[in-house]
């Protein structure tokens, strides 16, 4: 990724971390061959407020010739403007306020209405480093360096996470323990009335945490429980302690007896289908979290605090560390609710030994369109995470799916919808076109694992390439890419019936000749919306 | 004294200086102007001394660097 920063002090030190090029002082030429555009001005210190002023209404303008000449589908990211050092001569200037509160305002409505355009919050960063100074005026006479270059390492941290957020990576599960960690005390030893939650401290701290989590499930967060402790005892507590605000349905799988935590741990990503580089796990014993720590490194592991008191900016902490985004998508709202469909469908499945029976059972509803603007992130989001069905593992931003479109490339994304729910998009398929060679190449195919096993993998890809048929193409092509997640796709294309033309370690490549159309299995409902 | 100053600097710029005879602006291609900042930054906190920017200007090789955080600690 190589960026291009348009600044008005001297910045490389904060962005020592990623590979950019810088414009001149408040200069806006561009240089074309960058990936992802930063705008990071700061409020420039002068005395002559009134001037000030009218300086950031030029950015402004500045910003809007910026957008007009770097590529459509190129990101910028915009810094708002924040007060770090400025002189107030008169208690009743506002204008300076005014302008700073005008132009943040104004690059919000353009990341409104321009998807390229996403907001980092600089406030955000002065906030953390409230107890250091941001200025440091020797550095500042030195070399034009506003920001205290001791402060390298925090933005960096700061600035990372921003990034992840704005690229959709988050991890996804929380898994919690129980016992002085979701209450105060040990249930087995107070019993269901005697443990610590509720409006006096410290059972008020534990209600706080325990809505905040309730929150942040909201937000397309998994919770999953992890505990030493009858599993009868917490379901008779889940079912009548009137203040707990967590109970047997916000969680998406629990895990609750006596065998040790870290296959436990195993166990609920398994269920969940999620890999353990997505987990983070929440206990208050440090010999627990030790051993998930040295047993599990994948698994992200907290330290939590000692005094309760402490719990709610833990929270914070834990959300922005781990789970922050910059906006949800409809799938991230829905997803606890989803992966409980997952468990039913498990349960389900139990009950019907035979296979074909059960499928027919489901009533699954297949639709499948192409991406537009309501499904293009969720698409992005999807060549993001998923490593485990996926054939060539190939991450895209959302700039890189625009691209797509622009060059006429097919992308199209498959809906599931059976008796227990919506899956909303699941998959997505992208496949480069070749009409004047009448060929074709799959890019990417790949399928959240939760709709697996269902034989959607293979109905999806068939009527894309019935899809391809009608278009008159006549042969494809298509890879499989080694990574050391996805062995179960490794020989996907050959039971599709695809001809191997070369083939390594790591790495497939097949060609299919288009002869006739195939059929699709009759339990499906097709919708097909190619428009 | 200068085993540490060349240690640091060794950090900051990314190269080994263990042969290298002699250590400055001119023979160094790593110590430029932001490296520069960068080594007087970890030079303060590895010491503990706050320098001048007079000092910062003359701290062109390793013998002037040496020489005045000696002097500084010396106050």
């Amino acid at each position: 990724m190589k960026y291009f920063i348009f600044r008005n002090y001297t910045i490389e030190n904060l962005f020592s971390h990623i590979d950019a090029q810088y414009s001149i002082y408040d200069d806006i030429s561009c240089d074309k061959a960058a990936d992802i555009y930063i705008w990071f001005y700061a409020l420039p210190v002068k005395a002559k407020i009134n001037h000030l002023a009218q300086e950031i209404d030029s950015y402004l303008q500045r910003i809007n010739i910026v957008l007009s000449n770097i590529q459509p589908g190129k990101s910028i990211y915009i810094f708002t403007l924040e007060k770090i050092f400025n002189y107030q001569w008169r208690n009743s200037d506002s204008d300076l306020n005014k302008a700073i509160m005008d132009f943040n305002r104004e690059i919000y409505y353009l990341a409104e209405k321009n998807n390229n355009v996403k907001i980092i919050d600089f406030s955000d960063f002065i906030r953390i480093c409230k107890n250091k100074d941001l200025i440091n005026w020797k550095y500042y006479y030195l070399s034009k360096m506003l920001i205290n270059p001791e402060l390298v390492k925090d933005f960096q941290n700061w600035f990372n996470k921003k990034v992840d957020a704005i690229n959709l990576k988050r991890k996804k599960c929380i898994v919690l323990d129980l016992d002085n960690t979701l209450w105060d005390g040990i249930l087995g030893e107070d019993g269901p009335h005697g443990i610590g939650v509720g409006d006096d401290y410290p059972g008020s701290a534990f209600k706080d945490l325990q809505e905040g989590l309730l929150e942040i499930s909201k937000n397309g967060v998994i919770l999953a429980v992890c505990s030493k402790n009858n599993e009868s005892d917490v379901l008779d507590l889940w079912e009548k302690n009137p203040f707990l605000i967590l109970k047997k349905n916000h969680f998406s799988a629990y895990k609750i007896n006596w065998k040790n935590k870290s296959d436990n741990i195993v166990e609920i990503a398994a269920d969940l289908n999620i890999g353990l580089d997505s987990m983070v796990f929440i206990d208050d014993n440090p010999a627990e979290r030790e051993l998930v720590r040295t047993t599990l490194p994948e698994v992200a592991v907290p330290d939590f605090p000692l005094q309760p008191y402490k719990l709610t900016s833990f929270l914070k902490d834990i959300y922005e560390d781990y789970f922050q985004v910059y906006s949800l998508t409809k799938e991230d709202q829905d997803k606890t609710r989803q992966y409980k469909d997952q468990f039913k469908r498990l349960e389900h499945k139990k009950s019907h030994i035979d296979l074909e029976g059960y499928l027919i059972s489901l009533n699954m509803e297949l639709k499948v369109q192409f991406v537009n603007e309501y499904n293009i992130s969720r698409v992005a989001q999807l060549t993001q995470k998923t490593n485990q069905f996926n054939l060539t593992t190939r991450r895209y931003q959302v700039d890189d799916i625009r691209r797509f479109i622009h060059e006429k490339q097919l992308v199209a994304c498959l809906s599931v919808k059976d008796k227990f729910g919506d899956n909303g998009i699941t998959s997505v398929c992208i496949i480069k076109l070749d009409y004047d060679n009448k060929r074709a190449v799959v890019d990417t195919y790949l399928m959240s694992c939760r709709i697996l096993g269902r034989t959607i993998e293979d109905a999806f890809i068939v009527l894309l390439l019935n899809y391809l048929k009608d278009q008159g193409i006549e042969t494809v092509e298509a890879m499989f890419l080694a990574t050391n997640k996805n062995e179960q796709v490794k020989t996907f294309f050959d039971q599709v019936g695809f001809d191997i033309v070369q083939h390594s370690e790591d790495m497939k490549h097949y060609v299919l000749k288009l002869d006739g159309k195939k059929k699709i299995r009759e339990y499906f409902k097709i919708e097909e919306i190619y428009s | 004294m200068k085993e540490i100053v060349k240690n640091v600097m060794a950090t900051v710029f990314k190269v080994d200086l263990k042969d290298i005879e002699e250590i400055s602006q001119h023979t160094i291609k790593k110590w430029d102007s932001l490296n520069h900042l960068n080594l007087m930054i970890a030079l303060e906190s590895e010491f503990g001394v706050s320098l001048e920017p007079e000092e910062i200007g003359a701290m062109v090789d390793i013998e002037t660097v040496c020489r005045i955080i000696e002097e500084k600690r010396a106050e």
